[in-house]
């Protein structure tokens, strides 16, 4: 949720430095941000929701946080009521220009961090009132994320094209026509390289190919476009850094939504019982438990299986996943072996022993799935690589756009 | 009144809302068996094995059963209030041993005192899965019908047993 509210704030931050606008916006989204992560801090703290992420669950430590979040945010949501009518609207916009789809941004990406609040703490209000226990899982969020965010990763393609204050549909649609021939195209083709089509991973992959296809484009015209016969290396070197910034993040995020669709379109599990030399086949893998051996670790006694993992007949890797027992409190954990790799990941781990030689195994195989991680990773490089813009290190007054602001009504 | 102000009053109503939250437990889940019969099933006892003891035996009488277990802690701290609620003889008290040894249980019951007419033996836990059992001990009062009529998660306190198990006793009795 802070992660959503954050990018929304990101987001009209730059409507308000380049036009002055959104300022109420701006303000109230960074307030949001931070209520969010103390409420998070609170929830996981306090034993108010069952959760897997929450670790302790105490009352007091509880009333502690309420007492700091009543504090701190009421002080600021207070301070808003009171100052924000004076802020005032700053410079106007058309119904289609880029400010008018970072409106959108802003709207879409609130409503989705509302929806997951809503989850979140919808179990708790219905105890509250007496009406009964619920859990809020995957399908409810599933359900109502992707809808909500599928326009904003549309928007993305064509928001950073958008001219300020009034933007032409033709002219973006004339800029953005390859694009989206060959998003089209890769979200129609590139399924079947999985082996099977679905129109859920076509949408995905479309969606994906659109946000690279429509960088690519941005790149290409910061090029072409220039003032003067300057060289494409210099005007290279004149984009601000923050536009790179935006530029590899947005492409992280194609990254991510292509390991999500990925992995949610096509991974595979089995649950599979095996005596040593048995074999089983997933995802063009075989593996095959070598056997099963006891071990004994530095606080831990464990059963160690060897599983050979092949394909196409050719060695892979060799996983070890364990069943430990932590002797001190008789605890066991399981400990799942991963190999992972730039296009899957293959996951091991050990059930119950159903005999004296045989297991319960599970075997995963999860296609994509580090590009979630890794988009991630080039979101966070695309910030830190805007943040490092020179434009705010230099002490210059920005006060042209609000200056302009005040002077329209 | 502008329309600044509903961040404010809409972090109020959380406020509250976490408030209230912070007084509830989430982890403890109500009964769904209450007002239903009580599941079936026929056990050997605890200390006579031969002898089976089954729900339908105590059809006609309003019985309370008591899940108990060597290795549960907070049996313990209810095992005072079991036994003075038999002496009393105001209700007719069941045990029902669930997932223990049938030594460590006979060995338990003789340390710590017998409130119980007589135990049941549930090995494998699988009577307890019927009834619901997900934390030891629990105690169930159960109707002259056979019909579940209330399930206490967790130890019985002596305020429990005055305020909710006397009275509804009382009143299946009078039934």
């Amino acid at each position: 949720m802070p992660w959503l509210v954050g990018t929304a704030l990101i987001h009209s931050l730059a409507v308000t430095e380049k036009r002055g606008a959104f300022r109420s916006w701006t303000v109230l989204l960074a307030i949001l941000a931070f209520a969010l992560s103390l409420l998070g801090t609170f929830l996981v703290r306090s034993g108010v929701l069952t959760s897997v992420h929450a670790f302790a669950t105490d009352p007091a430590r509880g009333v502690f946080i309420l007492a700091l979040l009543v504090v701190v945010i009421g002080g600021s949501l207070l301070l808003y009521v009171w100052r924000a009518p004076r802020i005032g609207l700053g410079g106007g916009f058309e119904p289609l220009s880029r400010e008018s789809m970072l409106l959108a941004n802003n709207v879409m990406f609130a409503a989705a961090a509302g929806s997951v609040l809503l989850g979140t703490l919808y179990p708790l209000a219905l105890d509250a009132s007496g009406l009964g226990k619920i859990s809020v899982g995957p399908p409810y969020f599933e359900t109502v994320f992707v809808p909500l965010m599928a326009p904003a990763l549309f928007l993305m393609g064509v928001g950073p094209l958008a001219r300020w204050k009034k933007a032409s549909l033709p002219e973006l649609a004339a800029r953005l026509r390859w694009a989206f021939a060959a998003s089209l195209l890769a979200g129609l083709v590139l399924p079947f390289t999985m082996g099977r089509w679905s129109a859920g991973v076509a949408f995905g992959l479309l969606l994906a190919a659109w946000i690279a296809a429509s960088g690519i484009v941005q790149l290409y015209e910061k090029i072409r476009n220039a003032a003067g016969g300057a060289s494409a290396w210099t005007r290279l070197r004149g984009t601000p850094r923050a536009t790179y910034g935006m530029l590899l993040a947005h492409f992280g995020v194609a990254v991510f939504v292509t390991g999500v669709t990925m992995v949610k379109g096509y991974d595979s599990e089995r649950d599979v019982r095996m005596e040593p030399g048995d074999i089983v086949e997933l995802g063009g893998y075989t593996f095959r438990l070598d056997g099963v051996r006891d071990v004994q670790g530095p606080n831990y006694v464990a059963a160690r299986a060897q599983i050979q993992v092949n394909k196409n007949g050719r060695a892979v890797t060799t996983l070890y996943p364990e069943k430990r027992i932590y002797t001190v409190q008789n605890m066991p954990m399981t400990e799942a072996a991963i190999d992972p790799g730039f296009t899957r990941d293959l996951y091991v781990s050990l059930g119950d022993s159903v005999s004296a030689t045989a297991w319960i195994v599970r075997v995963q195989h999860k296609p994509f799935v580090d590009w979630i991680w890794g988009g991630c990773l080039l979101m966070a490089l695309g910030g830190a690589l805007a943040a490092s813009d020179r434009r705010y290190r230099v002490a210059a007054t920005r006060q042209e756009p609000y200056a302009a602001a005040q002077a329209a009504p | 009144m502008n329309r600044f102000i509903l961040p404010l009053a809409a972090f109020a109503a959380l406020i509250a809302l976490l408030g209230v939250g912070l007084t509830l437990n989430p982890r403890e889940v109500p009964s769904p068996l209450i007002g239903k019969p009580a599941p079936h099933f026929e056990l050997p006892q605890l200390h006579e094995g031969a002898k089976t003891f089954t729900e339908k035996d105590m059809l006609g009488k309003v019985w309370v059963l008591n899940v108990w277990a060597s290795w549960c802690v907070s049996c313990r701290e209810e095992h005072p209030v079991l036994l003075d609620l038999a002496a009393s003889g105001a209700v007719p008290l069941y045990g029902l041993n669930y997932k223990d040894k049938r030594e460590d249980g006979l060995a338990w019951l003789k340390g710590m005192g017998d409130p119980y007419r007589l135990s049941i033996y549930d090995f494998d836990g699988k009577v307890g899965i019927d009834y619901g059992v997900y934390g030891v001990p629990e105690t169930y009062v159960i109707d002259k019908l056979g019909v579940i009529r209330y399930k206490r998660i967790g130890p019985l306190t002596r305020e429990i047993v005055k305020d909710k198990v006397l009275p509804l006793v009382q009143e299946l009795g009078r039934a």
